[in-house]
């Protein structure tokens, strides 16, 4: 399934929306009559875009550029990840005034978590993919291309075949992140997991380098209704290393939240 | 130096099998086996009480030569019989089988053994890749991944699902956790290089079995210096070797008792395969393209699938330990792993030589 949902293209519309001064652009797709909303909060870099093609194929999916991420000017004037959220919910609430599922990867997934304390009622369930709210790795990311691939693959070899990106953005946005976050501990986050009403995934690689061990059970153990899941043989960045087990993963719990946990593939050979 | 014994529970009348794999069921006759399981059982009490540290297990299929395919149902039986001995899992085929039933199990066994439970991970002969019809092609990443899911099993303190390449489980969650916190002392028995980085990566610990001392000084070599890489160096007790073992009063009579095997011809191995199910399977191993003429015709690897094994330790007391001692001082062994269950031995002679080995050869290896 995930193969076949790799050669489909989705055609995504940019539109722009103003947010607390920003002007946030973001991307838009789905079909003609989609089973539900989809809002995507990518973190740092190579984003999510396998992800978000295969769920444009039932959902609308609205991709947010964080104001400070990708190509939009350097972000300044946001003082916390608290306040980027609360511009985040106010530019959602224009694109997709209909409640919708959240979606976050890496720092995005902080921001994501925070949208939610922030918006309860908006957010029908929540997808952390490698969040670093909580127990950060010591040490932003930083040193040579080496050694930052070193800290985000499993396999830094695969960074190779990545697309490349443009080393001033990724300096721009390393920047916002270390400014917004020091590279430290959400205490605050954690203190208020238990908030978050809705249903919620917490992914990781199982090579994850850029949080302590401990971080996951954390979610899992106070987020109420929460999963957590690890994908094997991935980093950081999990798409870039495992696209199929995480689009999996994530397109299983979107559309079946909790209940994902339920088997459905038939064990039939031959009938 | 420890010394361990390997609770093959082979059936006694082994000496009837055909030399192939499997053996058909028929040659099974209860009477005959519930007596093997519990002359079996004796072995491994009398080694603990003539001074063996550990009592290992092995999971073989389809086969009466080591009769335990559910090795931890074995441990568990032994476990209540032997109260201070490590139990140890060398263990199961982790290829074959459900990572998380098989997290489930050892953290049983560490439980009902208060602690005594050793860990190893291992892919299996050839053979035993019909069983569960698991596609030999795919072993090695299979491995990998399990053990990597069995430890996550083992530590997560948190239920959680695993999106893997081989295995897809939504809800895990281990109950009971193993008593040694945060893990058991694991090892990998392997010679593959592959198997040997992830051993130094995770510090683990390191299994060889059957091969000549030389050839396990080379894999040893390697798996040091990737030991040494990791910035950790493993202890005695991290280094295993499991070999085949004769032992006799004299030098002498250990050569006549090889004299008289090689006078009745070949040892029954019990895991030789048809050679085209055999060249297959080594193929396919090996990442090769299946072509079925080529294989009928009979690769260039040739069967050596079935090969019978040698004896690594033969001979009287101060002989064999003076030959375990050449793994200790080339290999940095510090746990020997006997199988003393030779075809032709039986039940009383084994336990002959489990005395005489806890008399005249653990005080002399416990010194190395």
């Amino acid at each position: 399934m995930a193969q076949a949902e790799q050669r489909l293209t989705v055609a995504f519309k940019e539109d722009h929306v103003e947010a607390d001064n920003f002007r946030i652009r973001y991307w838009a797709s789905g079909p003609s009559e989609p089973v539900g909303t989809v809002v995507m909060l990518a973190g740092m870099t190579w984003g999510l875009s396998k992800l978000r093609d295969a769920l444009g194929q039932k959902y609308r999916v609205i991709a947010l550029e964080l104001p400070g991420f990708g190509e939009s000017p350097a972000n300044t004037r946001s003082q916390s990840v608290q306040e980027l959220a609360t511009t985040a919910a106010r530019a959602v609430a224009q694109a997709a005034p209909e409640n919708y599922t959240l979606i976050g990867t890496s720092f995005g997934a902080n921001v994501a978590l925070w949208q939610t304390l922030q918006s309860p009622d908006k957010v029908e369930a929540l997808v952390l993919i490698s969040p670093t709210a909580i127990l950060p790795a010591d040490g932003p990311i930083s040193g040579t291309p080496e050694e930052t691939a070193k800290r985000l693959f499993a396999h830094p070899e695969k960074a190779r075949g990545l697309p490349s990106v443009d080393p001033a953005i990724v300096a721009k946005e390393q920047a916002l992140v270390q400014r917004l976050t020091g590279g430290m501990h959400d205490a605050e986050a954690e203190r208020r997991l238990g908030e978050i009403p809705c249903a919620t995934l917490v992914l990781f690689g199982s090579e994850d380098q850029m949080v302590a061990p401990d971080a996951a059970g954390i979610y899992r153990e106070r987020i109420p209704n929460s999963n957590l899941s690890f994908v094997y043989d991935a980093g950081h960045l999990i798409e870039a290393e495992r696209p199929e087990a995480l689009v999996n993963a994530v397109s299983d719990y979107v559309e079946l939240r909790e209940t994902f946990i339920v088997g459905r593939q038939t064990g039939i050979i031959n009938p | 130096m420890k010394a361990s014994y390997l609770g093959a529970m082979g059936y006694s009348q082994r000496y009837n099998f055909p030399t192939t794999w499997p053996i058909p069921p028929i040659y099974h006759d209860p009477e005959t086996s519930v007596r093997s399981y519990q002359e079996g059982m004796e072995e491994c009490e009398l080694a603990e009480e003539m001074g063996f540290e550990w009592v290992s297990f092995s999971e073989h299929h389809y086969s009466g030569r080591i009769a335990t395919g559910a090795p931890a149902v074995m441990a568990a039986a032994v476990a209540e019989r032997c109260k201070t001995a490590k139990i140890a899992m060398l263990g199961h085929l982790l290829t074959l089988n459900n990572p998380v039933r098989v997290a489930e199990e050892l953290g049983l066994l560490d439980n009902l053994t208060n602690g005594r439970l050793v860990i190893g991970f291992l892919r299996g002969t050839p053979n035993e890749d019909q069983t569960y019809s698991v596609n030999p092609a795919e072993g090695r990443e299979r491995l990998l991944e399990g053990m990597d899911l069995v430890i996550k099993a083992l530590t997560e303190p948190q239920p959680f699902s695993w999106e893997g390449r081989y295995y897809q489980f939504r809800t895990v969650s281990v109950w009971p956790r193993p008593v040694q916190q945060p893990l058991p002392p694991m090892v990998v028995a392997t010679r593959s290089d592959d198997m040997l980085q992830y051993a130094a990566k995770h510090k683990l610990g390191l299994a060889v079995s059957f091969v000549p001392v030389e050839q396990m000084a080379k894999v040893a070599e390697k798996y040091y210096g990737w030991c040494n890489e990791a910035g950790w160096q493993p202890t005695s007790d991290q280094i295993i070797y499991r070999g085949n073992i004769y032992l006799a009063e004299t030098d002498k009579q250990a050569e006549a008792w090889l004299e008289g095997i090689k006078r009745g011809g070949p040892v029954p191995g019990g895991i030789a395969m048809r050679p085209a199910v055999s060249r297959a399977i080594q193929a396919a191993r090996a990442g090769e393209e299946f072509d079925l003429r080529h294989i009928l015709a009979g690769s260039a690897q040739g069967d050596v699938v079935g090969a019978a094994r040698g004896l690594n330790f033969i001979g009287g007391p101060d002989t064999v330990a003076k030959q375990i001692k050449g793994f200790h001082d080339q290999c940095g062994v510090g746990v020997v792993d006997l199988f003393f269950q030779q075809p032709s031995v039986s039940h009383k002679e084994v336990m002959q030589e489990i005395e005489l080995f806890g008399r005249e050869v653990l005080p002399q290896i416990k010194t190395f």
